[in-house]
């Protein structure tokens, strides 16, 4: 037996996914272990290998794939614990990351948030304030030199540098990734200067047009550097010395996993690691289930994320933000709000409106009901006043509720708004769902989707609990809760091939010459296969998809535009620009083009796939055949405005082919799914549970 | 004229429950980020898609405007208007459809100037009319004698870009191709304006599916209940928000340069009860054009600053902020125009020097409340020092710039920290500055700097944000023959400090002619700073036109913020934090913090010393009080004037001002600046960027107040040489 393990190192828990060569699935999971991550990691695999019964080192050995999702870098970045930094930019714009283009004051905050101006403020620095020094040189927008490097001034930098004792250098010039000559011939003598040094290079990083953007990726990921390295060093011989043989490969943003020694190289993009996970994980659970349009929902206890898949592809974000910072480098788009679990209820003064959020009471100490010394109402304790969650089944048991404290949390809110305790829960609930089926709605509306032509995944530990809630009035009509939902990044990353995308800007007028886009084209396409080749995997195939960003003249973000084909002739240059009015129209509504302004190519990705030829997850054969048999207990309903007993069913109980209608609430050992009464349920044959509601729960 | 707002007692209980109600706010708040989003993906104007100066509103069937995006709050906030007209003008002929939309510039409707363009929709449901949205985007060119927006020497408005009033441009969902024909000739881009009416109805397209989707779920009538009711309760929160504030009356007054003249505006608040009252009594009268804004442009522009300053916690709904102020603005004066005085570049003129003026009032009048005394501020930006370019570019096609960097000032000093550094305008929360690259990648430019200007955010005990210089030559074009370089406030400060903290930074516009050729570039030169170059410095003020040529240097500063409190509390750590990351000079720390560091340390006895001789400078030059007050002792603080000035109850049983040193100055109700010592000195004594080349050194007086004992500084304010001091503000205190 051979086994493909990855494990998904969370803020809070640390998930392990083990998956056999003949398709056959296990789980583990085990609390993170800040600052050292790595004893989560190792302890969620040995809590794996228990379940299989089984020692860790001998599943260990016979691993011949481990692939890890991690949020050491992001941890680093939001706690500020990153080395010591130093930029080097193009003398006359050193304040490029520090005005952020004004815009960093409200980057990434909530409506509300930005309502409040005393209260903004720019970003936290991720560099020394000290040590951005600008060197003089220039070049221009044609990549033409205009001043040419003065190393007498590199000198005098590097002199500083070494003084103040920086241990990372972020290279980003003006128009590098135009011209990256002078960004190399630094990078050359600062190395000859002291090898100790980790240097990023803006134009090999993210080599795409925008100096603020791109200086602030370079930043962060130089920022990164030192921690992301020593970590993956302590993993790796953690995993060496329980016996694991090959070497282990991480998941990146981009939805690809790569080799540790690139990780260590491109911190940056470590950033959203798990959550891509697990929009990875659905990319795979839908090419089983046939959804080739998937809106990804994972709620934790402080946080919500959405993702989303078109075409059985994941979509990538033009931009995303980090701690205030913009980054551009290839992301799988997950947005994300302050709304989970944890988020606390309060009413405000004057409106003496309930509002839930964005304050959550996290980990600790918790929901009141936890009895871990919370006092504030959250949205757990609501589910727990409702009935939607039961008190003796949590965690399977092995963690009693406390209802009566719930209630009690609840009973000034209650006053103030003159209605019932139920009421308020039932208000928290919905307030809280309809906050994240916002999001849901946003991220597909404003990229042009119909929210009703998606099939919607929920998993984390509190999306079972709330996917009827916020699919309601999004017109989604099928939910899908996988039998590992509380595990779902960890699934993904195991279901991940290698993958590495690579982009640029190319400014060009269209109609254009194909032969130099394809020349562009594949140039790209063979630095992205030199990733993957630098991985050592052997590969059945690799898939290769180009997209060309065009856009009118003048506009900004351009469109991908699929350009899979050779391009030879002027036919295939033209077939790609009305691709593009398609795709334009498409987005952002008819009668929108306007080809008259002119059509200009704004960049190229290449992003590179090698099939690992992974095994299929087997069906479940062992499943019940006897009827399920529910117990009944009393839930809160808006629709009866009152208790209505309920069945409860145990999932490790539920037959083949078991259905139902809603209400009903299903137990796991690690989640509860709640099927709200205009829902029905299905147990599929690999033992997803589908949701659905004919009129798209409205 | 007075505005006659309606003022009601009763607002109408809540329709929507509580928590459906927070729950379509949410949704509400949400679309209109959505639409603004697609507005900006469309549009292929920088001004849209880098600089983000454009906005969508929500609107209820009346026009009322029920929730504007988080843009530029008066491109929102005049959507209102356009629709007003549409349903005064057009219902009968020629009638108001499903799918119709409407395009207008028109200033007398309400549009701040004409290169604003405004497109209103609509949205009907089975038939019947019950909402309508709306988007605006600043257009770079709609026509007019001069490239751009700024008509100088124009006489009166037909001078200016061509006026549009209400149009229907849209029928059927179709956009009209003869309505659009005629609208893009007007323009030298009119590819842009194609693209960005576009960008407009993308946005529109959006808000109307998103408001069919609310039809869906809540009913027609649901919709309609709930857009009152975040009317209504805008209205109450505010309301209730203002009866937390001392009533009393504040004063503030600003000054435009233009066209060798001199126009003050003078703006009183007060605030009685949960009413807010704005009096412009004592504003100049009329310019023949460009500067003027009109009357319903006023009322758009201050609603839109009050959701900034006052609506931290309530939805930016400006109809309903509407209801709670009165506006007196006398007609034919700059603030209340006749037609046809023209108005073209009333948005950074006069539009944003309102804008701070407000806010500063707001905040004087915030700091006197303690509930929300951390919500007051320094002033933000009164003006912006901004280009616009036009002529052919690297690639031999005809370009028009507007160059928005000065939209990076600086933000006004907070009570308890600085001012951000380029953290932008009030009323302006997401918008941005372009990327360089972006710039030069378009026009032929190369900016040798952009960066964040030392000393240019005033001081304080809390220090304002510092606003943005940057210095570029023509790069790849041997000319740009029309640069329109425009602003307001480059011989006297147009942002102002609060409660002693002093003015920004005057806005400047430089430059040397032949100073820099490509060929001493690629011989490595590259200067660091203007001071560098060789050559005569050439000085332009606030309105200007010129051309720049191969090898001549331009540079431009543009405003700060306003500092908060007397800047020698400024704690000396701060200081010397701001001397080693570069964002104050020597010269300012020793000057203006009376802050002396050696050896990278503060040297605290040198530090006393200087502060002490400082103080007595204050002594011995001010003018002393006339009239004084006996020493009471106070029993209680009843409110706050500023930092340090409080009205108390003494022990007689009578209200007095006192400072913060334990003085008695003056009883409360009095003229309290009589009281205090006084220094009307240099305008450029304010800050090292205040009129450096004292241009303006023969008509303005920097004018300080003084505690007659301690000398603290209590305010300061800029004052024409000849104009009469304004009236100390004041509150009322009941005896």
């Amino acid at each position: 037996m051979s086994y493909i393990v990855a494990v998904d190192s969370g803020g809070t828990f640390s998930d392990c996914v083990v998956i056999g060569d003949n398709g056959k699935m296990w789980t583990g999971k085990s609390p993170s272990t800040p600052p050292n991550f790595e004893q989560g990691v190792i302890e969620s695999v040995r809590d794996a290998a228990s379940v299989m019964g089984i020692e860790l080192r001998e599943l260990l050995n016979q691993t011949t794939l481990f692939s890890h999702g991690t949020t050491v870098a992001t941890n680093a970045l939001l706690t500020r614990q990153g080395c010591k930094t130093a930029i080097i930019t193009t003398r006359g714009h050193e304040d490029a990351i520090v005005i952020g283009r004004t815009y960093q004051k409200v980057a990434g905050l909530s409506s509300d948030e930005v309502m409040d101006y005393s209260r903004h403020d720019k970003a936290l620095p991720v560099y020394d304030p000290n040590y951005i020094r600008g060197v003089i040189e220039r070049i221009d927008y044609a990549g033409q030199i205009v001043v040419p490097l003065s190393f007498e001034s590199l000198t005098e930098i590097a002199d500083e540098l070494v003084e103040a004792g920086i241990e990372a250098i972020a290279v980003s010039l003006l128009w590098s990734f135009a011209n990256p000559v002078h960004e190399q011939a630094i990078r050359k003598y600062l190395l000859d200067r002291n090898p100790a040094w980790t240097v990023t290079l803006s134009s090999e990083l993210s080599p795409v047009i925008g100096e603020y953007e791109r200086t602030a990726t370079t930043a962060i990921n130089a920022y990164l550097s030192v921690e992301t390295k020593s970590y993956m060093n302590k993993l790796k011989n953690a995993l060496s010395n329980e016996g694991y043989r090959n070497r282990p490969l991480v998941m990146k943003s981009s939805g690809g996993i790569t080799s540790i020694e690139h990780a260590m190289e491109t911190p940056v993009a470590l950033l959203t690691s798990g959550p891509a996970g697990g929009v990875m994980g659905a990319a795979a659970l839908g090419k089983q289930l046939k959804h080739s349009n998937i809106l990804t929902t994972d709620v934790g206890g402080t946080s919500f994320d959405v993702g989303m898949i078109v075409n059985c592809e994941p979509v990538f974000a033009a931009a995303s933000v980090f701690s205030k910072y913009q980054i551009t480098y290839p992301m799988i788009e997950v947005d994300s709000i302050g709304a989970g679990g944890g988020s606390i209820a309060w009413i405000e003064e004057g409106t003496g409106l309930l509002k839930v959020g964005p304050r959550s009471a996290g980990a600790l100490p918790g929901p009141v009901c936890y009895g871990r010394g919370g006092k504030l109402p959250t949205v757990t304790d609501a589910n727990l006043v409702l009935g939607r969650m039961n008190p003796d089944y949590f965690l399977g048991g092995k963690h009693k509720l406390d209802v009566e404290g719930a209630r009690q949390s609840m009973s000034s809110l209650a006053d103030r708004l003159g209605i019932s305790l139920e009421d308020v829960a039932l208000g928290i609930v919905e307030i809280a769902d309809s906050h994240m089926g916002d999001l849901v709605r946003k991220m597909s509306v404003e990229k042009g989707y119909d929210p009703r032509s998606f099939a919607l995944y929920s998993f984390g530990g509190a999306g079972p609990l709330h996917a009827c809630g916020y699919t309601r009035g999004t017109g989604i009509t099928t939910v899908v809760i996988p039998p590992m939902s509380s595990v779902f990044s960890a699934y993904g990353i195991a279901q991940s091939d290698p993958a590495a995308v690579a982009e640029e800007t190319l400014l060009l007028e269209l109609p254009c010459d194909a032969e130099r886009l394809e020349t562009a084209l594949k140039k790209l396409e063979k630095r992205a296969i030199e990733e993957l080749d630098s991985i050592g995997n052997r590969f059945e195939s690799i898939d290769v998809k180009r997209e060309v960003l065009i856009r009118y003249e003048g506009q900004k973000q351009g469109l991908p535009v699929e350009a899979n084909l050779p391009l030879r002739t002027a036919e295939d240059v033209r077939q790609l620009m009305d691709d593009y009015d398609k795709a334009y129209e498409q987005q952002y509504g008819k009668g929108t083009a306007y080809r008259k302004a002119g059509l200009k190519i704004s960049g190229l990705r290449v992003r590179v796939v090698g099939d690992q030829n992974l095994p299929a997850l087997s069906l479940v054969e062992d499943l019940h055949t006897d009827a399920a048999i529910p117990k009944f207990y009393p839930v809160y309903y808006r629709e009866t405005a009152g208790w209505s007993e309920t069945p409860f069913y145990k999932f490790s109980e539920l037959p083949r082919g078991f259905s139902t209608q809603g209400p009903a609430i299903i137990i796991s050992n690690h989640t509860t799914i709640y099927v709200a009464p205009d829902y029905d349920v299905l147990l599929d044959e690999r033992q997803n549970l589908v949701l659905t509601n004919s009129k798209g729960g409205e | 004229m007075i505005s006659e707002n309606r003022s009601r007692t009763t607002i109408p209980a809540r329709k929507t429950s509580p928590i459906q109600y927070e729950i379509l706010r949410h949704r509400l708040q949400s679309i209109t980020e959505e639409a603004a989003a697609a507005m900006k993906r469309v549009s292929g104007s920088p001004v849209a898609t880098e600089i983000g100066d454009l906005n969508v509103a929500i609107m209820n069937r009346e026009g009322d405007c029920v929730l504007i995006g988080q843009y530029i709050v008066t491109k929102g906030s005049t959507l209102s208007c356009v629709v007003k007209d549409v349903l005064e003008h057009y219902k009968e002929n020629p009638g108001i459809r499903e799918g119709d939309g409407f395009l207008c510039n028109d200033p007398y409707i309400g549009i701040m100037h004409q290169n604003d363009i405004a497109l209103v929709m609509p949205y009907f449901h089975e038939g019947e009319l019950i909402a309508w949205v709306g988007a605006e985007i600043h257009q770079i060119d709609v026509g007019g004698p001069t490239p751009g927006q700024v008509q100088l020497g124009a006489k009166d408005i037909y001078g200016e870009a061509p006026l549009m009033p209400s149009i229907k441009v849209l029928q059927n969902g179709q956009l009209l191709a003869d309505v659009e024909r005629n609208y893009l000739r007007k323009s030298r881009v009119p590819d842009l304006l194609a693209l960005d009416l576009r960008a407009k109805l993308a946005a529109c397209n959006t808000l109307i599916q998103n408001m069919s989707l609310l039809v869906g779920q809540l009913g027609k009538n649901g919709l309609v209940d709930f857009l009152e009711d975040i009317l209504n309760d805008a209205e109450l929160l505010l309301r209730t928000k203002l009866r937390k504030i001392p009533d009393g009356s504040w004063f503030s007054r600003a000054y435009m340069e233009f066209d060798e003249k001199v126009y003050p505006i003078v703006l009183k608040l007060s605030k009685m009860d949960d009413e807010l009252q704005f009096d412009f009594t004592g504003t100049a009268k009329q310019a023949p054009a460009t500067i003027n804004l009109t009357y319903p442009s006023l009322v758009a522009m201050l609603s839109g600053t009050l959701v900034s300053t006052l609506c931290w916690d309530i939805p930016w709904t400006t109809s309903g902020v509407e209801r709670t102020i009165k506006v007196y603005a006398e007609s034919g004066t700059l603030v209340n125009p006749t037609f046809p005085a023209g108005v073209s570049k009333s948005t950074t003129s006069i539009g944003l020097l309102i804008m701070a003026l407000v806010g500063n009032i707001v905040s004087k009048m915030l700091l006197a409340s303690g509930h929300y005394t951390d919500r007051a501020m320094g002033g933000w930006p009164g003006s912006k020092a901004q280009e616009e370019l036009n002529g052919t570019n690297q690639f031999g096609l005809p370009f028009g710039a507007d160059i928005l960097d000065g939209m990076a000032g600086g933000g006004g000093a907070r009570t308890f920290k600085d001012g951000i550094d380029t953290g932008g305008l009030v009323g302006a929360a997401k918008s941005s500055i372009s990327n360089v690259e972006h710039y030069e990648q378009e026009y032929p430019l190369l900016y040798l700097y952009r960066k964040q200007l030392p000393d240019s955010g005033g001081a304080g005990m809390f220090r304002g944000g510092n606003g943005i210089d940057r210095m570029y030559v023509v790069h790849g074009a041997s000319i740009i023959p029309d640069v329109i370089m425009h602003s307001m406030g480059s011989k006297v400060p147009a942002t102002v400090g609060i409660a002693g903290g002093h003015p920004s930074a005057t806005n400047q516009f430089y430059i040397k002619r032949g100073a820099l050729t490509d060929q001493q570039l690629s011989d490595g030169e590259m200067p660091a700073a203007f001071e560098d170059i060789l050559g005569e410095v050439e000085i332009h003020q606030n309105m200007s036109h010129s051309y720049l040529e191969s090898g001549d240097v331009y540079r431009s500063i543009s405003n700060g913020g306003g500092g908060f409190g007397d800047p020698f509390q400024r704690e000396p750590a701060l200081v010397l934090e701001d001397l080693r990351l570069g964002r104050v000079t020597d010269e300012t720390a020793a000057g203006q913090y009376g802050v002396i560091v050696s050896e990278g340390k503060v040297d605290l006895t040198e530090t006393v010393k200087l502060r002490a001789k400082l103080l007595q400078k204050r002594k011995d030059e001010t003018t002393a009080p006339s009239l004084t007050q006996a020493p009471v002792k106070m029993e209680k603080q009843v409110a706050r004037l500023f930092h340090d000035l409080f009205i108390g109850k003494g022990e007689d049983g009578h209200h007095y001002f006192y400072c913060d040193c334990g003085c008695t100055i003056a009883p409360n109700g009095a003229e309290a600046y009589q009281y205090m010592a006084s220094w009307n000195k240099s305008a450029s004594e304010a800050g090292r960027y205040v009129d450096p080349h004292k241009t303006g050194e023969l008509d303005f007086r920097w004018q300080t107040h003084y505690c007659p004992s301690c000398f603290v500084q209590f305010d300061s304010s800029m004052v024409r040489v000849g104009d009469e001091r304004l009236p100390s503000d004041h509150l009322l205190i009941m005896e």
